[in-house]
């Protein structure tokens, strides 16, 4: 469905040119996911922006349903695709449903009348985003999770086979962009269409997304989210720090171990291993030999602390517990 | 498809606001033209409007060739300059663009300047006789279609709408300079003339004036109402008005065309008028509680009507001598409302 060849993005001042990508590449089709993921200023809006056609790219071109994406007249285009930008709109006094409504403009006269196609296409795309009942709730009252399901609903009623979205997650807490996305990947299979957007949230991609189209200064991969992890072509994202994706334990930051004198655990499995969690984020290293000086056992709602030649104390909580062992053993004390 | 409860509300909300306006334009144009600086009786005036040949030839002559034109005057500048301010402030989608952003006023009053000033022989013959304020329309006119068409050059060259909103206020400033230069130079009795005109009078347009000022706003106001399906989207922001294939230069050159109209040839026969363009579309978007412009252009128009009849009831209230200019009354009634808008919001841009 569309195809980037030999794609360059950048901007042009006068006769230099700024070029922020290699050629690209890329591919995808109906149906699909498809993240855009690299460090910030890689370009990935410039990129979305160069598909869209408001920035001309620097060399290369697209191919959209077997056609060069400049040779669409401008009303064509904005049959074929949607683009949501990235931040909040201009706050207007506009309802929901008018805003939804917008996306009608293509397929109205001068007037902008809604013809009765055109109502459905509207209704549709509201109950897409679960959000019917509100549609006379001013766009200013909105939260900002229903603020982008209103942008999504309105990129839906243009009734495009491709979506655009710049950074759809940004501002959103962790449920919403969940929402969000879990919600785009179910109209993309319903109604097959295929979303491009750009975005951080790295962890969600991975679990959500059909593909990634992952750039960097100086190179560019496409394919699954797996197949880059298992390739280790992400793990550049995470550059110049010690982060990396682990197939178990998801993303997996390393620390610093800050004490010499190791910890040993004993007691319940399960609470055991958030106290351990919580002990290697302080610095301290973990055993379960019992032979270390300091020994916690774990009891139900109770952590009891032994230290060699020291009366045993009782913690109610993680948290106290490694308050009283940090002043127990200033960093000093370490390495 | 039902209709929801609330979106009947807002419908019934924006109807009843349409019916009210239209009464309190009716009922303030009736005030306009029973009352002036001359004491005319109620009972005098109203024989005067049904059987213009039974009262004294003075009465008639007042109410024909005085009272009926400024009223006429006043709803036509009222609705074009609300309408212009309306468009520029989409435009921009800044909620301190009014009608004379783009320097149109600054072009009137070179033209004015140079013929006043520049001429001044000519005016010996009697400044204020009609060929004196037609010559005073066509050399505002002039000028502001000069200022006018460098714009639209320029926004065909310049994509950034931001940076055509400064280049407009450097025109503007640049104008206003050439102007400076001439009030510098010229003799004290056709300054006099100038200032009097930057002072704005709805008094001056007679006659078949009324009509060429009449078809000029109804065009305007046209060109307007095929522009609002446009407008709408481009508050939404450029690009997305873009994504959705709108020809932005083509709408663009549409609305500086439709401004230029009907603040231009407001400017040309009554001056520059100030204000009634900045205020009016806040009043009708804060009363409303919509952006649409499909519901804020029609009260635009009533609402703008009705305050500058306002002005113009305030301008020659009965027992005053003389009439106050009609710029300053207006920029009286206008400021408090921006002052109380800026308090009531906290943010600038949930004015719009």
């Amino acid at each position: 469905m569309i195809q980037l060849q030999q794609l360059v993005i950048g901007y042009r001042k006068g006769r230099t040119q700024q070029r922020l990508s290699t050629a690209l590449d890329f591919t995808a089709s109906p149906g699909e996911m498809v993240a855009i993921v690299g460090p910030n200023g890689v370009g990935k809006s410039t990129l979305l922006r160069t598909i869209v056609r408001q920035q001309a790219a620097l060399a290369g071109s697209i191919e959209i349903q077997q056609t060069r994406w400049d040779g669409f007249s401008q009303k064509e285009f904005a049959r074929i695709c949607s683009f949501v930008p990235t931040g909040q709109p201009p706050v207007s006094q506009f309802t929901v449903y008018e805003a939804v409504a917008m996306a009608r403009y293509p397929y109205t006269g001068w007037g902008g009348k809604l013809k009765q196609e055109d109502g459905e296409a509207v209704e549709e795309a509201l109950r897409a985003v679960h959000l019917p009942g509100m549609r006379d709730r001013l766009l200013g009252e909105l939260s900002d999770g229903e603020r982008q399901r209103t942008l999504i609903a309105r990129a839906i009623a243009q009734n495009t086979p491709l979506i655009l979205l710049d950074e759809p997650t940004a501002f959103l807490d962790i449920p919403n962009r969940y929402e969000v996305l879990q919600m785009m990947r179910n109209i993309s299979e319903e109604q097959h269409k295929l979303f491009i957007f750009s975005s951080h949230d790295i962890e969600f991609i991975l679990e959500i997304a059909d593909k990634i189209w992952l750039l960097y200064p100086d190179s560019a991969h496409e394919g699954s989210p797996e197949e880059l992890l298992r390739d280790q072509a992400l793990d550049r994202l995470f550059r110049n720090t010690d982060i990396h994706y682990d197939l178990q334990k998801g993303l997996h930051i390393p620390l610093r171990q800050r004490y010499q004198t190791s910890v040993s655990l004993s007691g319940d499995a399960a609470e055991r291993s958030w106290l351990e969690k919580a002990l290697r984020r302080s610095g301290y290293p973990v055993s379960s030999s019992g032979r270390s000086s300091i020994r916690v056992e774990v009891k139900k709602n109770k952590y009891i602390l032994k230290i060699k030649n020291e009366p045993q104390q009782d913690f109610l909580s993680i948290y106290s517990l490694i308050l009283y062992l940090k002043n127990k053993l200033p960093d000093a004390g370490n390495a | 498809m039902t209709t929801p409860m609330a979106q009947q509300k807002g419908k019934t909300t924006f109807i009843l606001f349409l019916l009210l306006m239209g009464l309190l334009l009716l009922v303030l144009a009736v005030v306009d033209v029973y009352t002036g600086t001359t004491r005319i009786s109620f009972a005098e005036v109203t024989r005067a409007l049904l059987h213009p040949g039974s009262v004294q030839d003075q009465y008639a002559t007042i109410l024909y060739r005085f009272r009926l034109p400024r009223t006429i005057t006043a709803i036509l500048a009222g609705i074009a300059l609300s309408v212009s301010g309306l468009l520029m402030q989409t435009a921009f989608r800044n909620p301190l663009a009014g009608p004379y952003v783009l320097g149109i006023s600054a072009g009137a009053s070179l033209g004015v300047a140079v013929l006043v000033l520049g001429f001044s022989s000519f005016f010996a013959f009697g400044a204020g006789s009609l060929l004196a304020s037609s010559s005073i329309a066509l050399a505002a006119i002039l000028g502001a279609i000069g200022v006018l068409l460098l714009i639209m050059a320029v926004s065909l060259k310049v994509r950034d709408i931001m940076t055509i909103l400064i280049l407009g206020i450097m025109f503007g400033s640049a104008v206003t300079a050439v102007v400076a230069i001439l009030q510098y130079f010229g003799t004290e009795s056709m300054l006099k003339v100038f200032i009097v005109w930057t002072m704005g009078s709805l008094a001056n347009v007679t006659g078949i004036q009324i009509w060429i000022l009449a078809v000029l706003i109804v065009t305007g106001l046209f060109l307007t109402s095929v522009l609002v399906k446009d407008l709408n989207i481009l508050l939404q922001g450029e690009d997305y008005a873009r994504s959705l294939g709108m020809r932005i230069r083509h709408t663009r050159m549409l609305i500086f065309l439709a401004t230029g109209i009907l603040a231009g040839s407001i400017t040309a026969f009554c001056g520059p008028i100030g204000f009634v363009g900045i205020v009016v579309p806040h009043i009708v978007r804060v009363m409303l509680r919509t952006s649409n412009i499909r519901k804020v252009f029609p009260a635009t128009i009533l609402t703008g009507a009705s305050l500058l009849v306002l002005g113009d009831i305030l301008s020659h209230l009965p027992g005053q001598q003389g009439v106050l200019p009609i710029n300053s009354v207006t920029a009286i009634l206008g400021i408090p409302v921006i002052i109380w808008m800026i308090l009531q919001r906290r943010k600038l841009s949930s004015f719009m």
